[in-house]
């Protein structure tokens, strides 16, 4: 029986979901439960959302022929570095004491962990995409290059923006004096 | 084809028992997660309310749970009332009351955090945002003009020179106790200073994002009703207490001796202690079953 195509596009980004309303719910309770988890991944479905539609971007300047649904699913398998660097982070946070968390990222040794291994799970998502546009897309280096540059750039722009917006704006203005 | 089928077999197997694992751990952590119903408090003819003013919420916006999720959180945390002031706009505030009023309870205030580069400061009970480019005495009036309460938030020394006379006399409350101040000692001290300066409401709020939990730090409310509008008259009257990490109590004197003397402040916050074993055991098996999940992947499309 084969899967219908709105499932094989859906079931990567929803899993996706799945698994920030677990780290949402690991980091806020401290456990998983069903609450927490089905609010986190809602609230946090920009994220896949924002990522599926910058890959429609990239797949459009390519031309594929192949079904959106096929090559989204095989898109989103990159996701694991991701994934498994939040379920780490949130899994040290549920076992971490409040005085825990705030010391590591208030203190230059913590966030400097924090960071390098958010670099690490960058570095190896990149990799796996770059392996993903050379060979699914069949792409040339240049080019591969390229769309992993645009998908990135086009899916953390929009969800900083997302994010950060009604912070950051006021403070955006006072710098450029406007 | 049987040494295909064996790895194939076993590589279904293990996804079997990885989504298993997590079901388990999800339906424990469920189990472990009771709200524990709390009897209202009255004290000197005040219903006394557990307020949490400063709560972030997501959806959009700089924090991890949406305004619905909050409204949940704050029952599970045992508070009666919290305010939610997503910075800069009030959007999230409107639709967290909304739900809070569905749901029954607890009771929600809109609100925002006007965050600019000099200073800090919650509007509660509010419907429209403040410019966060009006210096302090100007956001506050608007903030007053609109009906509600201007409380300085986390005032630490840095943020000072933008509360001039004028702003610091308009000035309804200050956080007093705040995560920031639970763990350094200099933080604390500065808004312990702030708020003698001047002596309005004191305010305990947890500045929650995610981290850490709603209500760490609380404000006990003595108000008329658990209505918007007497929580927010009672701030503007200063009918405030608030207890920091090591029991000091900061507010109106005569409420303190009261709530004192009835000996039910501050409640025992639970959120510090043990969650228990099954919560630990939900914790522990949740993290391990996603990993094992992430590491064997989704099935391959048919």
């Amino acid at each position: 029986m084969h899967a219908s195509r709105w499932w094989i596009g859906a079931r990567r980004p929803l899993f996706a979901a799945l698994v920030l309303g677990c780290a949402v719910s690991l980091i806020v309770s401290r456990t998983t439960t069903v609450r927490l988890i089905a609010g986190g991944a809602l609230a946090w479905s920009f994220v896949p959302a924002f990522d599926a539609a910058a890959f429609a971007v990239v797949r459009r300047r390519a031309r594929r022929a192949t079904p959106f649904s096929r090559d989204l699913d095989l898109a989103c398998a990159t996701h694991r570095p991701w994934l498994l660097w939040l379920v780490a982070v949130a899994g040290l946070a549920a076992f971490a004491t409040p005085r825990q968390t705030y010391d590591a990222l208030e203190t230059t040794a913590g966030l400097t962990t924090l960071v390098a291994s958010l670099v690490a799970a960058a570095a190896w998502s990149a990799c796996i995409d770059f392996r993903f546009y050379r060979t699914v897309f069949e792409r040339t280096r240049s080019a591969a290059v390229t769309d992993l540059l645009l998908h990135r750039a086009m899916a953390w722009t929009a969800c900083n923006l997302f994010f950060w917006t009604f912070v950051g704006w006021p403070l955006v203005a006072d710098r450029l004096g406007l | 084809m049987a040494a295909r089928r064996g790895p194939a077999r076993a590589v279904i197997a293990g996804r079997f028992v990885a989504w298993t694992l997590f079901g388990v751990a999800v339906a424990t952590g469920t189990l472990s997660d009771r709200v524990e119903p709390r009897a209202p408090i009255w004290i000197g003819g005040y219903r006394v309310l557990a307020a949490d003013f400063h709560v972030h919420c997501g959806f959009p916006g700089a924090a991890a749970l949406a305004p619905w999720d909050l409204v949940f959180e704050a029952r599970r945390r045992g508070l009666d009332a919290f305010a939610l002031t997503p910075h800069n706009t009030v959007f999230g505030g409107r639709i967290g009351r909304l739900v809070a009023r569905r749901v029954g309870g607890p009771t929600v205030l809109a609100g925002e955090e006007i965050r600019t580069s000099t200073y800090h400061l919650m509007a509660i009970g509010v419907e429209r945002s403040t410019s966060p480019r009006l210096p302090a005495a100007a956001a506050i009036a608007e903030v007053h003009r609109q009906g509600g309460v201007a409380i300085a938030a986390h005032p630490n020394a840095a943020f000072w020179p933008a509360y001039d006379a004028e702003s610091m006399a308009a000035l309804d409350g200050s956080e007093v106790c705040h995560p920031g101040g639970i763990f350094r000692e200099r933080k604390a001290a500065e808004m312990r200073l702030f708020y003698e300066r001047v002596r309005h409401a004191a305010i305990g709020s947890s500045d929650y994002h995610g981290l850490g939990w709603m209500g760490m730090c609380r404000t006990y409310v003595f108000a008329a009703d658990d209505s918007e509008a007497a929580i927010v008259d009672a701030i503007r009257a200063g009918r405030t207490v608030v207890y920091d990490r090591e029991g000091r109590a900061f507010g109106d004197a005569e409420l303190i001796g009261a709530a004192a003397a009835d000996g039910r402040l501050p409640e025992p916050d639970r959120s510090w202690s043990d969650p228990g074993a099954l919560a630990r055991f939900s914790r522990a098996l949740g993290i391990l079953a996603l990993a094992w999940i992430i590491l064997a992947g989704l099935p391959r499309a048919a």
